[in-house]
C-alpha cells in the first residue's frame, strides 16, 4: 500500500514517498528552502501522480511553501522540483499545465465571475477564451452567478470561481492552498465533491488543508509535513497500522463497565484501563488480541457489549503522533 | 450610568429567549421570526453562510436593536438593556481584531477594564485568564509577533477576562492547526464544564460543535429551522454496525443462523436492531467464532447529516448546491 | 478564596501540615465598575497610546518634540527674565499662541490619527463594541484624550507664562488685580484653538484607517485649503471676498489669537481686505465643530 523508502536508525519512515505504480506527475527531490536563517522546507522528497493528495501540516511547516514552489512561483533553495518531468520554475510552457487556487482572495472584487475567469483565459493565451470560460464555469456549477460582480459573491461561490480560474485552461495538475476555509458545511460538500471528481478525471490535484476531517474525505493519500520535513506519508490508514509501537485506544461501552474492567486488565498487552461512565478505555499494545479477547469475556462474566470502537483510527490521531516531538 | 452591578447566574432559566424576533435591513431579511429559547451549557449555532447568525449574536449582544420581536439575555432585555447585557457576555469574534503594537498582557487587563474591573483587578485577572488560556510568559510580548493560535487564546482570554455568564464564540478554532484545534476545543469545554460559563458557539466545523455542545441551534435563511440536544438529534434509530476481521461471510450467516437479519455493505454488517439481546447474540458469536470484534456500535447520524437534510429542505430541495447564490 | 486549616491534620498532635492552593480558574468575585469608569480608562489609554508610552520609540518622538517645544521657550524666557531683568517684551501671550499653532496642527495630526485609525485599521472595534459601554462612550473618551492632549499645549504653556509674570511682576497681587481676565482668556483661547484642531483631525481620521496618510492629508489639507482660499481672495475684487478669509482654515486659529488678546501680532491681518469682526471666527470653530459632529454620528454612531 504504502512505500516509504527506509532509513535505518529511524524509527519513522523518513526520505521519500513514492506512489505505489503509475505516472508520477509531480517529483519533488530533496528540496530545501531557506530564507537566510531561517529554513522553511528542509530535504523534502516525495513524487505523486493523479488523484487527490492532501499536504497536511502546522501552521508554518511550509505547506505553501512547497505549494508555491510545485506552482513554479518559487526556486528551491537547493533539490528540483519537476512537474510533469520538468523542472517547473521559469518554465512557462509549463505553467499552462498547472492550475493554482491560491489561499488569498481574489484581487479585483468588482469583475464578475465570468471577467474575472476570463481574464485567467487571456492571460493563457487560449485560442478560444469566452469558450473555455463558460466551460469552466459550468464544471464549477456557477454559471447562473457569473455575470455578477465577484465582491457579491459568497465564501463558497469565490472558492468557485477561484477553481473555474485554475481550471480554464485544462491544466493537468492542480494545487489548492487552504481551498475549503471559511465554507460552511454545504459549501464544503460541494467543493469536496468538485475535487475529487476533478482527481477522478486523472487530473493530479494537491490540497493543503489544516481540517482534518475534510482531508479524510478528500484525499487518496496524504503528506505530513513537521518543521519542513516530510513527517509521514501515503494512505493515513497504513501510516497507521506501521505505528505499531504506539499503543492503539479503544472504547468499549458496556452494562457493567467496572466488571470488564477488571478483568481486561489482565491480558499480557494492556497498558492501561479506564472507566468513564458507561464506558472502558484501554490502551493496548496489540489491538488485535483485545478484539477477540473482549467478546470472550464480556460473555463469561455475562457483560452486555453495546459499541467497541477504536479511538484513534482516524487522521487526527496520525497526525497528533506524526507532530508530537 | 450604573455603577457596579452583581452577578446571580441562574443554573436551570435559559439563558437566551427569542420571541418573534426579526431583522430587515431595507427589503433584505436577515432574521425571519425567530423563537427560540437556549438552556445553559454549550450550545451550538450552525447555519449556512449568511444565514443570519452574525446578526443573530449582534442582537443578543444588544449591538442593533430587532426590526420586530424581542430578544432576552439572561433575563435582560437585549433592545432596552444591552449595557446589562454586554456586562455578563463575552465576545469571541471570528475575524482578526487584536491590535498589534500592544502586549497580551496590556490589551486584555485593558479590555477587563473597559468591563468595568478596578485597574488593579483588571491586571490581575488578565494574567491569570491569559494564564489559563494557554498563553503564559509570551504574554508580555507584542501581540503583532504572536502566531494565529496564539491569537485566538488572547481573543478568548479577552472574552472572558471579566468573568461572564455567556460568552459567544465565533469560529474560535479558525486558522489553527489541528494541534491548537484539540487545545483550544479543549479549553472550551472546560469553559463550560468546569467554569460554568455557558458557551454558544457558532461554527462551521460540525465535528467541533459536534464534541463540545450539548444543544444546537440550525438557522438557516433567517430562520430557526432545527433545535435540540445533539444526542437527541444524532441519535441512531438505526442498524447495528459489526466490523470482524477475517471472514465476514461465515460471521454473517452465523449471525443469520442464530436469528439476526443481516445486511453488509462495505465490508460492515448491518444487523437490525430489534432488541437490545442482539448485542448478546454478536458477542456471542465473537466468541465462538474467536473472531477479532473491531467496530460495535449503534449507526447514529452526525450532525453533518442532521446538517445538510435540514439546510438542503430549507433550499427547497436542490442538491444543495449555490448556483444563483 | 479557598485556603481552609486542616482541622484534622491540625488534631493530630505532631502532624505536618500542607495545603493545596486551588490554582484552577476563580470566579471574580470583585468590585465592578460602570460606564463611567469604562470611559475613564479608554481616556487614559488612549492618552497614553498617543504619548508614545509602552511603546517603540519612535512613537515618542513627535510628543517630546512638541512638549519641549511648547514649554521650553516660555521657561527659558521666564528664567531669563528672573535673573536678567525684563527681556524679550514682545513675548507675551499673543506670540506664544502664534509660536504655538504649529505644534498644535503638528499634534493634532498625529494624534487625531492615533485615536481613531488603529482601532479601525486592525478591527478591534468589535471588542470595544462588545464592552458595557455604548459607542457613544467610546467616542466621548477618545475625544476627551484629543482634547486633553490638545488641551495640555493650547493651555499649560500659556498659564506657565502667566503664573511666571506673576510671579515677577512687581508686585503679584497687583498683576493679579490689574489683569484680571488674562488666565480668562488663555482658557478660551486654548479651548477654541483645541476644538478647532482636534474637529477637522477627528473628521479626517474617521475617514482613513492609516495614520500616515490622515496625518498627511491633514497638514496637506490645511496648507492647500487656506492657499487656495488666498489666491481666490487676491482674484476677485467682489466687496464679500473679506468674508472669504473666514474659510481659510490655516488663518483661523491667528484671528482667534488676534480677537481674544488683542490686534498686536503681526499676522493679525488678512492679506488682502480689510479684517473682519474678530467674534466672526467663533462661527468659524462652531460651524467645524458641528460638522465634526455629524460626520464622527454617521461613521460611528449610525452603524446598524
Amino acid at each position: 500500500m504504502v512505500e516509504v523508502q527506509q532509513q535505518a536508525e529511524e524509527q519513522r519512515p523518513a526520505a521519500g514517498y513514492v506512489p505505489p505504480d503509475g505516472p508520477r506527475t509531480i517529483e519533488v527531490t530533496e528540496v530545501s528552502k531557506w530564507y537566510g536563517d531561517v529554513v522553511a522546507v528542509s530535504n523534502v522528497s516525495f513524487a505523486i501522480g493523479p488523484g487527490v493528495t492532501g499536504l497536511l501540516g502546522p501552521n508554518g511547516a511550509g505547506k505553501s511553501t512547497i505549494l508555491k514552489m510545485l506552482a513554479g512561483l518559487l526556486a528551491p533553495s537547493m533539490g528540483t522540483v519537476r512537474v510533469l518531468g520538468e523542472p517547473v520554475r521559469a518554465n512557462p510552457r509549463l505553467y499552462r499545465r498547472i492550475g493554482l487556487v491560491p489561499e488569498q482572495e481574489v484581487v479585483y472584487p468588482f469583475l464578475t465571475g465570468r471577467e474575472f475567469v476570463r481574464l485567467n483565459a487571456i492571460l493563457q493565451r487560449l485560442p478560444d477564451p469566452d469558450a473555455a470560460t463558460a466551460e469552466a464555469i459550468a464544471r464549477v456549477e456557477m454559471t447562473a452567478a457569473a455575470d455578477r460582480p465577484v465582491g457579491g459573491y459568497s465564501k463558497g461561490m469565490r472558492q468557485r470561481i477561484k477553481v473555474a480560474a485554475a481550471l480554464v485552461h485544462q491544466p493537468d495538475v492542480l494545487i489548492l492552498d487552504e481551498p475549503l476555509t471559511g465554507t460552511d458545511p454545504l459549501q464544503r460538500l460541494q467543493l469536496i465533491k468538485l475535487i475529487r471528481a476533478l482527481g477522478a478525471e486523472g487530473r493530479t490535484v494537491i490540497v493543503s488543508s489544516h481540517i482534518l476531517h475534510e482531508v479524510e474525505r478528500l484525499a487518496d493519500q496524504i503528506l505530513v509535513l513537521v518543521n519542513g520535513k516530510l513527517a509521514a506519508a501515503g494512505d493515513y490508514r497504513a501510516i497507521r497500522d506501521k505505528i505499531d509501537e504506539h499503543a492503539r485506544r479503544v472504547r468499549v461501552r458496556a452494562d457493567d463497565p467496572r466488571t470488564l474492567a477488571a478483568a481486561l486488565i489482565r491480558l499480557p498487552a494492556l497498558e492501561s484501563v479506564r472507566v468513564d461512565g458507561d464506558a472502558v478505555l484501554i490502551e493496548t499494545g496489540d489491538v488485535r488480541d483485545l478484539y477477540r479477547a473482549v467478546p470472550k469475556v464480556a460473555r463469561e462474566l455475562g457483560i452486555r457489549l453495546y459499541e467497541v470502537a477504536a479511538l484513534d483510527d482516524s487522521l487526527a490521531s496520525v497526525f497528533a503522533y506524526v507532530t508530537a516531538r | 450610568m450604573s455603577e457596579g452591578w452583581a452577578m446571580e447566574p441562574h443554573r436551570d432559566e435559559p439563558v437566551i429567549i427569542c420571541r418573534g424576533l426579526r431583522k430587515a435591513y431595507g427589503s433584505v431579511v436577515a432574521l425571519d421570526h425567530l423563537d427560540l429559547e437556549v438552556p445553559p451549557g454549550a450550545i451550538g449555532l450552525l447555519g449556512p453562510n449568511g444565514a443570519g447568525k452574525s446578526t443573530l449574536i449582534k442582537l443578543l449582544l444588544g449591538l442593533i436593536r430587532p426590526t420586530e420581536g424581542e430578544a432576552s439575555v439572561l433575563g435582560f432585555d437585549t433592545a432596552r438593556d444591552g449595557i446589562q447585557v454586554r456586562q455578563r457576555t463575552g465576545y469571541m469574534p471570528e475575524s482578526d481584531c487584536l491590535p498589534g503594537d500592544v502586549t497580551a498582557a496590556d490589551f486584555v487587563g485593558h479590555m477587563a477594564q473597559m468591563s468595568g474591573l478596578p485597574a488593579r483587578a483588571a491586571r490581575l485577572r488578565a494574567a491569570e485568564v491569559l494564564y489559563h488560556c494557554g498563553v503564559d510568559e509570551e504574554r508580555y510580548r507584542l501581540i503583532r509577533e504572536f502566531s494565529t493560535g496564539m491569537k485566538q487564546r488572547v481573543k478568548l482570554a479577552q472574552a472572558i477576562v471579566h468573568d461572564p455568564d455567556l460568552v459567544f464564540l465565533d469560529e474560535p478554532t479558525n486558522g489553527m492547526d489541528p494541534q491548537g484545534r484539540e487545545e483550544m476545543l479543549e479549553l472550551i469545554n472546560r469553559i463550560h464544564r468546569e467554569i460554568g460559563i455557558t458557551v454558544l458557539l457558532s461554527s462551521h466545523l460540525l465535528d467541533d460543535v459536534e464534541r463540545v455542545c450539548d444543544y444546537v441551534l440550525l438557522v438557516a435563511q433567517g430562520r430557526l429551522v432545527q433545535h435540540g440536544p445533539v444526542r437527541e438529534l444524532i441519535a441512531g434509530a438505526g442498524d447495528i454496525l459489526v466490523e470482524v476481521d477475517g471472514d465476514a461471510a461465515r460471521f454473517r450467516e452465523a449471525l443469520v443462523a442464530r436469528g439476526a437479519t443481516v445486511t453488509a455493505s462495505d465490508g460492515m454488517l448491518a444487523v437490525k436492531h430489534t432488541d437490545d439481546l442482539v448485542f448478546d447474540v454478536i458477542r456471542d458469536t465473537a466468541a465462538d467464532l474467536d473472531v477479532a470484534l473491531r467496530g460495535l456500535r449503534i449507526q447514529s447520524r452526525s450532525l453533518e447529516d442532521v446538517y445538510v437534510q435540514q439546510v438542503l429542505a430549507v433550499n427547497g430541495g436542490s442538491d444543495g448546491v449555490e448556483r444563483a447564490g | 478564596m479557598s485556603s481552609v486549616p486542616g482541622e484534622a491534620g491540625a488534631a493530630q498532635s505532631g502532624a505536618r501540615y500542607g495545603e493545596v492552593f486551588d490554582r484552577g480558574y476563580q470566579h471574580y468575585e470583585g468590585r465592578r465598575e460602570g460606564r463611567a469608569h469604562a470611559v475613564r480608562a479608554l481616556t487614559l489609554y488612549s492618552v497614553r497610546g498617543a504619548l508614545g508610552i509602552k511603546k517603540r520609540w519612535t512613537a515618542k518622538i513627535i510628543p517630546i518634540f512638541i512638549y519641549a517645544a511648547s514649554f521650553l521657550p516660555v521657561a527659558v524666557i521666564i528664567g531669563i527674565r528672573a535673573f536678567v531683568g525684563p527681556v524679550a517684551e514682545g513675548f507675551n501671550y499673543s506670540s506664544l499662541y502664534v509660536a504655538l499653532s504649529p505644534l498644535l496642527l503638528i499634534l493634532a495630526a498625529a494624534a487625531a490619527p492615533e485615536m481613531l485609525c488603529d482601532d479601525r485599521r486592525e478591527n478591534v472595534l468589535p471588542l470595544y463594541f462588545s464592552r458595557a459601554i455604548t459607542r457613544g462612550d467610546y467616542l466621548l473618551a477618545k475625544i476627551a484624550a484629543l482634547g486633553i492632549l490638545l488641551g495640555s499645549i493650547a493651555i499649560l504653556p500659556p498659564l506657565l507664562l502667566f503664573i511666571g509674570n506673576t510671579l515677577l511682576a512687581e508686585s503679584p497681587l497687583g498683576y493679579l488685580r490689574d489683569q484680571p481676565d488674562e488666565v480668562g482668556r488663555i482658557l478660551a483661547t486654548g479651548t477654541l484653538l483645541s476644538i478647532f484642531y482636534a474637529a477637522i483631525g477627528l473628521v479626517i481620521a474617521s475617514f482613513t484607517a492609516r495614520k500616515g496618510v490622515a496625518a498627511a492629508i491633514y497638514i496637506g489639507f490645511i496648507t492647500i485649503e487656506t492657499a487656495i482660499v488666498e489666491a481666490l481672495a487676491n482674484a476677485i475684487t467682489a466687496s464679500w471676498r473679506d468674508f472669504l478669509d473666514l474659510i481659510s482654515l490655516g488663518n483661523v486659529p491667528d484671528r482667534i489669537i488676534n480677537w481674544v488678546f488683542g490686534g498686536t501680532s503681526a499676522v493679525g491681518a488678512p492679506p488682502v481686505g480689510a479684517p473682519l469682526q474678530g467674534w466672526l471666527y467663533l462661527f468659524v470653530v462652531a460651524g467645524v465643530a458641528v460638522i465634526c459632529g455629524v460626520v464622527m454620528y454617521q461613521r460611528y454612531l449610525a452603524e446598524e
